[in-house]
């Protein structure tokens, strides 16, 4: 998936996000990871690549990292030292053009070093969907760590 | 004998859970109603979410939630007050405040209507000035101070 015209709509803990097409994301089934079944640690599952293990984390509603088990699929993003991967519900690519994104800043501190994790909207209506800065998003789940 | 040009000053009271705002009409853009409010996860606890409006992503904020940190949350009445963008901010960065009930606009043409509050003001960094407008007690916020904790 490499066209900048294209998003990927997810589903976070019920609200919806995007992420752009221009980015570099695998989606990877369940049954192909490896589930923490510790009940201990910030990962939920891990993805085996080349002697190397791609963390995967579930978020709540409030981005803080939670334990489910009622989860299908992850999204890994292109990052350093590895691809690193999201817990994500009703993944759909786009249709190309659909999403119509608009600048967007939130108000208040950057949530990292590396800025704010949002960096446009679709808005429609009075809804408006966030669109994720993939560099801080990737940055963001790094840091959560094992 | 020169006369004395009187000048109006339009006001808007934006009620809320604590004291009720009051700001210059011609900071408000436009008063909706509240639709959707996405989540802002990780934001400030002040940030209640975003909203569509036209076709910008609206930042709504609880100034209550700035005042003492209790979080309002939108209730039946609710409408939320657009302002223009802060001095020195993006063209594009308008912001919401969310009210408890529809606002009330206000003309002063006798500047006698607005004093200082004389019981006292209310301290916070936020709020400018605590006045009376006739038999009311008021907050004016602080846009300054409002700017510095939206862009830090």
């Amino acid at each position: 998936m490499r066209d900048s015209n294209q998003y990927l709509r997810f589903s976070l803990s019920g609200a919806y996000y995007l992420i752009s097409g221009a980015v570099n994301v695998a989606i990877d089934q369940r049954d192909n990871l490896e589930i923490n079944n510790t009940g201990t640690g910030h990962v939920c599952a891990w993805r085996s690549h080349d002697g190397t293990r791609w963390p995967a984390y579930c978020l709540d509603q409030d981005f803080k990292v939670a334990q489910r088990d009622d989860w299908q699929r992850a999204m890994f993003f292109e990052a350093q030292p590895t691809p690193v991967g999201l817990i994500a519900d009703h993944v759909q690519l786009l249709p190309d053009g659909e999403a119509q994104i608009i600048p967007f800043r939130p108000l208040g501190p950057p949530v990292t070093a590396a800025g704010h994790l949002f960096s446009g909207a679709w808005v429609r209506g009075s809804q408006a969907i966030l669109v994720f800065d993939p560099k801080v998003l990737a940055t963001f789940l790094h840091n959560l760590g094992g | 004998m020169a006369a004395h040009a009187q000048q109006s000053i339009h006001l808007i009271e934006i009620p809320t859970d604590r004291l009720p705002l009051l700001v210059p009409s011609a900071t408000i853009a436009e008063v909706i109603n509240v639709g959707a409010l996405s989540p802002l996860p990780l934001a400030q606890p002040w940030a209640l979410g975003v909203t569509g409006w036209r076709t910008k992503a609206v930042v709504v904020i609880s100034f209550e939630a700035l005042l003492a940190g209790t979080i309002t949350m939108p209730g039946p009445r609710s409408k939320i007050i657009v302002f223009y963008p802060l001095p020195g901010a993006n063209h594009g960065d308008f912001f919401g405040v969310l009210s408890t009930r529809e606002p009330q606009p206000h003309v002063i043409d006798n500047n006698t209507d607005l004093v200082p509050n004389t019981a006292g003001a209310v301290e916070s960094d936020y709020v400018a000035a605590t006045v009376k407008l006739r038999d009311k007690t008021l907050l004016i916020p602080d846009m300054g101070a409002l700017e510095t904790m939206f862009y830090p």
